[in-house]
């Protein structure tokens, strides 16, 4: 599985886990716990749709920035991996909203919580079905990115995920 | 890093953020949500991993000369 698919896969599995976590804690509304769109972006092939739900219209999609390397044995022979990506957690105030005018605050809030409770979790590691794995996971900064015209809430994150010792064959 | 050189790298973040635009729209078309990025949205972000690899550079290039 490559490093976005990881990414998403990690969301995905430990998504209903956290998002029960929080609401048990008090933390978050059950009513805001649900699983948004988890995309890869490229896997969307025109009219073919993407191979993750998209029946919610809460997205987090997923890019990867950069990724560096480091031999640090005398003889090489092992490789660290860091990887660098951008997670935009972006929900619509719509018709979900009813009354409430601070729905797609409070949405946006439950989703950036319920996300970094799942990455936190697994900050020591993650391993999927297929057994890639990430060693580490770190979130980095937040910010924001609201768009009104559009009634658009959003974050973009930063996440750090690194992979120690790889044998270079 | 001569002015030259900084403004082809902040224009290849720029372009690197358009790009991720184009496929918020192929999203955006799939959900029916417009989920897309604002210009001022775009410069930001491209902004952002400017600032972030210019950091990382000056780390670097600090680290080098104090290591000799």
């Amino acid at each position: 599985m490559d490093e976005v698919s990881l990414v998403i896969d990690l969301l995905d599995n430990q998504w209903s886990t956290s998002a029960t976590t929080l609401v048990s804690a008090g933390t978050i509304n059950v009513s805001h716990s649900g699983k948004p769109s988890l995309i890869d972006v490229r896997s969307i092939e025109k009219n073919k749709g993407v191979r993750y739900d998209l029946s919610s219209k809460d997205v987090i999609i997923v890019f990867e920035d950069s990724n560096t390397m480091d031999y640090p044995t005398v003889f090489y022979d092992v490789r660290n991996e860091t990887y660098s990506f951008t997670l935009h957690i972006r929900t619509v105030h719509d018709e979900r909203a009813g009354t409430d005018a601070d729905f797609g605050k409070d949405r946006l809030r439950a989703l950036y919580l319920i996300t970094r409770h799942a990455i936190e979790s697994k900050r020591r590691g993650y391993e999927s079905s297929d057994n890639s794995c990430f060693n580490q996971l770190f979130l980095g900064a937040r910010s924001e990115s609201n768009d009104r015209a559009k009634r658009l809430f959003g974050y973009k994150l930063n996440l750090e995920a690194k992979r120690f010792a790889q044998t270079v064959p | 890093m001569s002015f030259r050189k900084a403004t082809e790298v902040f224009n290849d973040f720029l372009a690197r953020e358009k790009q991720r635009n184009i496929q918020m729209l192929e999203v955006s078309r799939l959900l029916r949500v417009d989920l897309t990025f604002t210009n001022e949205e775009l410069i930001k972000n491209a902004e952002e991993a400017y600032i972030q690899y210019m950091e990382k550079l000056i780390v670097e290039q600090v680290e080098a000369a104090i290591n000799g």
